[in-house]
């Protein structure tokens, strides 16, 4: 599949809103795409590094998720997102036309037992526990033959300021 | 992504020539990290000062790595703010020894686990 170059938008710097859609192509087009969202995340966002980590690291799960599990692993398979910059939030929402989550819905909260003799120690399992640590409440919706995950983030330094 | 090597006082320092260790990197970390500690008997240590991004894959890959050590830790030096993260959000920062930077290491003290 052609690798499509991501669409990405800057609206007006009173909403902060920034874009991106993209096809994944081959390996290293997460990487790319993750890449391309962070450098516009760190123009809308400069004062918040830490929120911008967050953002990368969930945006890098979900999308890898997407690819490894949805895609069967098969690269160059169509996802969208699109990622939102609301004042101190960051929203990140996709849509794949992948298998559906087992279940019709996003994993329990379940961080892998790390007090285990080295041999033992997990390798994998730690996307979900990840994007629900740094992105509190994901949701999941099938429509259709598509799924749509969604993430919104704020960091803790800046929920404390507006609480 | 490649491992590059150097011996100091013994201990043997790997240092990754990539700023992000993914998924789309993680696969090929194991077996340059096999290739490198091939014969190894002393201190490894991996130098993460340069790597600003680690996914849950790429702490597969270092999870991975230690394993191939046998009867020692891996030791891992100048975590950048996100890779911190995610070694402690997963609590893998209790399975490693860490070290602020590679330069504690280097002087010969390099007992102060993060």
């Amino acid at each position: 599949m052609q690798h499509e170059r991501p669409f990405l938008r800057a609206a007006s710097p009173e909403d902060g809103l920034s874009e991106a859609r993209f096809f994944t192509g081959k390996t290293g087009a997460i990487r790319n795409l993750v890449r391309e969202i962070m450098q516009h995340l760190a123009l809308a966002l400069p004062d918040n590094p830490e929120l911008c980590g967050n953002a990368e690291l969930v945006l890098a799960e979900a999308l890898n998720n997407i690819e490894e599990h949805g895609y069967a692993g098969i690269p160059g398979m169509p996802v969208q997102v699109s990622v939102t910059v609301l004042g101190n939030m960051i929203q990140v929402a996709t849509r794949d036309f992948g298998t559906p989550m087992p279940g019709l819905t996003i994993p329990p909260i379940h961080r892998p037992e790390v007090e285990v003799p080295k041999d033992a120690l997990p390798e994998g399992g730690f996307g979900w526990f990840l994007i629900h640590s740094l992105a509190p409440n994901p949701s999941y919706t099938r429509r259709g033959n598509t799924n749509r995950l969604f993430f919104k983030m704020r960091c803790a330094s800046a929920q404390a300021e507006t609480s | 992504m490649n491992l590059t090597s150097r011996t100091h006082d013994g201990i043997l320092i790997l240092t990754p020539d990539t700023d992000r260790i993914d998924a789309a990197g993680a696969i090929y970390l194991k077996d340059q990290f096999r290739s490198a500690t091939a014969g190894v008997e002393g201190r490894v240590v991996m130098d993460l000062a340069g790597v600003t991004f680690m996914d849950s894959s790429g702490l597969g890959a270092i999870v991975s790595a230690l394993k191939l050590l046998p009867g020692r830790k891996l030791e891992l030096a100048g975590l950048t703010p996100v890779v911190a993260k995610v070694f402690k959000l997963t609590q893998m920062d209790q399975v490693f020894r860490i070290h602020q930077a590679l330069s504690d290491v280097t002087k010969g003290d390099g007992a102060n686990a993060a």
